[in-house]
């Protein structure tokens, strides 16, 4: 057997020793003032949930409760002026949820309040036979599909080849107009109980997910940050490139034929390219850390930059804002409803989706790498 | 130990999640003939490694249970090559060394209830044998770190210390990039040397003490399992001889238990033959990333099976399209129907995982009655922090591609400024 003599190992640990102190020295003298800055995930998550979260929620709670009152009087009297208003309030709950729905884990998890609130397109049929049959079961999956935000869209504006004044009538005149008004003021009323369910479990004390969810800074898998930034991924991912615009263009058919009417709010028509903005801007907030009551705190961007993290030799962040503003100016160039913009102009919506996707790689695949926070969503909603 | 590692699965609920919910399975390249179980079958199979793991701790039956151990658990393996880790593989390895060896002669219920002949010798060899395979752990982990990311960019620790900036006392360290620097270049050293130290007498003792150290650290930063506690459990092995007796001696008096010492012991030159085929194969099967041209951790030709643990930071989305010839466009599929979010991942960066699943959609897309459609891919990659950039070649179509041990033309290059932003391929690629 060879023996090694110990002053050899001496000698070596000795190299070793020096290697490192060397490096150690050689590389103190290059660090620049990035490294010091470390990044503090406590005050981000606080950030986020006073500034971004909680505000967000508190509105949407208040937007359904006006939505619902509306609903309530509107079906008492119907008239076109109570039509009108309770539309518009529409308009600003569908506004607001692009700012909360991204939050799909902890109390809006539960409550599967995606599933509930915005699953296009609705199954008008669906709708048309339970009010024929006065069956007012809406808490079964199988009856997501008739509830929600687009299916309060569908019982506010009809079919496009109505008028208000066919569809007021639909209220008021017909043997089914007494089940149509408790149909709709039930999605209302229940659209709004859950709006306040939710932001209870966040602030409640006794339930308060709020405190929970700001105490636990760490990176793993069941994480605050681990938990939002998956969610935040798989929102933009599923309901805002592939439901808003993917689906609706065509790219998930072999012929590449544009789907109009699977598109967001496809009853109310003008309004679906505000909300696939308001989605985009709404993650935009959330990543450069702008909050949704108009305070701004150290968002996603400062924490790429803490780590400096790069993209092909420019900083992540930088390429990620970049990214966000063409998809942004992408969206401001439809001036048609988004039903139309599909079909007839398929060729800018085709680059508008690739662009979208190309964000998508970039939150998923570069911030999520940069960060270490593992993918642990799949995407498997709709078909 | 072993015992916990599958009760571990059973635990996390990881039987359903990676065995039995996805509807298709990575099988691996040369055993696709493997039949895959029902779902009992699954829970027979770990039951089996677990049952098995009892009776090997406790020396019963020995050399059955850890045939059977050896079976179920690479049976196990070999089921889903998106589960791959490297310690798994090292079980299956460590487990096929034991096969061959006699570790039921002492301390066991065999010798006690007189199944064998109790020894209280061993032939060198035989303990060689297995320090020989914890040692070639180690000494490829460190070969494999010896390349420029590691050393002169201190990539990937560079990305992920930083992360961990909020520990207790070491946190701020982690922020400088120094600390990366010395951690990468110390890995290295230590990988490296640790095989050595511990075989020497005179240094096992801080060796281990290096080896408990660099575990307990590396199994606080990251999210490797059991890894720490089977290497630093096993790597005790390398303690003299008569620590280890010693240690029995003194459990077998508290537990009231004699063991008999019967000196016969014989050369079984039929082991001795298989564990030298057996290592010399393990010798040479890592070094096969020599023979393909494209940069290593890129396109991953000739990466498992090698040791290289933790070594690259590597993400990746793969955007699948399927092109039928009687039309024009092509749909884009939604991985989330076919796959589970493990082997999302997984296949999103690695080479021969997307080859399958593209050969996969291809089969499907057929009993849906498409013919001869073309697969295509969006794939981008980050590796180390590079940002992401196209990993295949969009245009080629890969459900017409048969894996083999060739050289992968269609992967894109890893240097390629001019890729790298080539967004217009991606365009034309979608509107066409």
């Amino acid at each position: 057997m060879i023996t090694l003599c110990p002053k050899r190992h001496k000698s070596l640990f000795l190299f070793a020793f020096i290697l490192a102190i060397g490096l150690a020295v050689g590389c103190k003298k290059k660090t620049d003032a990035v490294d010091c800055n470390v990044f503090d995930r406590q005050a981000y998550l606080t950030g986020l949930v006073e500034h971004s979260i909680l505000p967000a929620y508190l509105d949407y709670k208040q937007y359904t409760d006006s939505l619902n009152q509306c609903c309530q009087s509107f079906v008492v009297a119907p008239d076109l002026d109570k039509l009108s208003e309770c539309r518009s309030r529409l308009h600003a709950v569908s506004l607001a949820w692009q700012n909360i729905a991204m939050f799909d884990f902890g109390p809006a998890e539960d409550l599967a309040l995606q599933a509930t609130t915005n699953v296009y397109p609705t199954d008008t049929a669906l709708i048309q036979s339970k009010i024929s049959t006065s069956d007012f079961e809406i808490e079964s999956v199988s009856n997501f599909a008739a509830r929600g935000l687009p299916a309060i869209d569908y019982l506010l504006h009809g079919p496009l080849s109505f008028t208000d004044q066919e569809l007021l009538n639909e209220f008021t005149t017909t043997d089914e107009s007494p089940d149509r008004q408790e149909f709709l003021t039930l999605l209302t009323s229940t659209l709004a109980s859950q709006a306040h369910e939710v932001y209870d479990m966040w602030t409640q004390s006794g339930l308060s997910f709020q405190d929970d969810f700001t105490s636990n800074t760490g990176t793993d898998l069941g994480s605050s940050l681990g938990l939002f930034l998956n969610a935040f991924n798989k929102s933009y991912e599923t309901h805002t490139r592939t439901q808003k615009v993917g689906i609706p263009v065509g790219a998930l058919t072999f012929s590449q034929t544009p789907l109009p009417d699977r598109v967001e709010a496809y009853f109310g028509q003008s309004n679906s390219q505000d909300y696939l903005m308001e989605s985009v801007v709404a993650f935009e907030n959330l990543f450069l850390g702008q909050g949704y009551d108009g305070d701004d705190y150290k968002g996603l961007d400062s924490y790429l930059a803490s780590l400096d993290a790069q993209y092909n030799g420019e900083q992540l962040s930088t390429e990620i804002v970049d990214r966000i503003l063409s998809v942004k100016s992408g969206i401001a160039a439809i001036t048609t409803p988004m039903s139309e913009y599909v079909d007839i102009q398929q060729v800018e919506a085709f680059d508008l989706y690739a662009n979208m996707q190309q964000l998508n790689v970039l939150w998923k695949v570069d911030m999520m790498s940069a960060l270490g926070i593992l993918i642990t969503y799949q995407d498997n909603d709709g078909d | 130990m072993m015992l916990f590692g599958v009760l571990r699965f059973v635990a996390y609920g990881w039987i359903d999640e990676l065995y039995i919910q996805p509807d298709f399975h990575f099988a691996y390249f040369g055993f696709e003939w493997i039949p895959y179980p029902a779902d009992w079958g699954v829970y027979f199979l770990f039951a089996l490694a677990g049952v098995s793991a009892i009776l090997i701790s406790v020396g019963l039956f020995y050399r059955w249970a850890i045939c059977l151990f050896f079976l179920a658990f690479t049976y196990i393996e070999l089921l889903d090559r998106a589960n791959y880790l490297n310690h798994y593989y090292f079980i299956s390895c460590m487990a096929l060394v034991l096969v061959v060896l006699p570790a039921n002669r002492s301390f066991s219920l065999d010798v006690r209830f007189g199944f064998v002949k109790g020894w209280t010798e061993i032939s060198r060899w035989q303990l060689d044998g297995v320090k020989l395979m914890i040692g070639l752990v180690y000494f490829f982990a460190g070969v494999a770190k010896i390349n420029p990311d590691w050393l002169l960019h201190a990539q990937p620790l560079i990305t992920w210390l930083p992360q961990h900036a909020d520990l207790p006392i070491i946190g701020t360290l982690l922020t400088y990039k120094s600390t990366a620097f010395i951690m990468s270049w110390g890995g290295a050293i230590f990988d490296l040397s640790i095989p050595f130290l511990l075989w020497k007498k005179r240094t096992v003792l801080p060796a281990y003490l290096a080896v408990a150290g660099f575990h307990i650290f590396t199994g606080i930063l990251f999210p490797i399992g059991i890894f720490p506690l089977v290497m630093m459990a096993s790597t005790l092995v390398f303690f003299p001889v008569r620590w280890h007796r010693a240690l029995v001696d003194w459990a077998s008096s508290t537990m009231g238990f004699q063991p008999r010492t019967e000196i016969t012991q014989a050369r079984n030159s039929a082991s001795l033959l298989f564990l030298t085929a057996f290592f010399a194969f393990q010798f040479v099967f890592p070094f096969r990333y020599l023979l393909y041209p494209d940069k290593l951790f890129w396109a991953e030709e000739g990466y498992r099976f090698s040791w290289r643990v933790m070594l690259m930071e590597k993400a990746g989305k793969a955007t699948f399209y399927v092109h039928d010839p009687a039309l024009t466009g092509h749909l884009e599929v939604r991985n989330g129907c076919h796959l589970t979010p493990n082997q999302e991942k997984m296949m999103s960066t690695q080479p021969d995982l997307l080859l399958q699943y593209a050969a996969y959609l291809r089969n499907h897309y057929e009993e849906q009655g498409v013919v001869n459609s073309e697969i295509r891919a969006n794939v981008w990659v980050t590796l180390n922090g590079s940002g992401s950039r196209l990993f295949v070649d969009p245009k080629v179509d890969l459900g017409a591609i048969q894996d083999s041990w060739e050289h992968k033309d269609w992967i894109l290059p890893f240097e390629n400024e001019q890729q790298a932003r080539n967004f217009t391929m991606l365009n034309s690629e979608a509107d066409d």
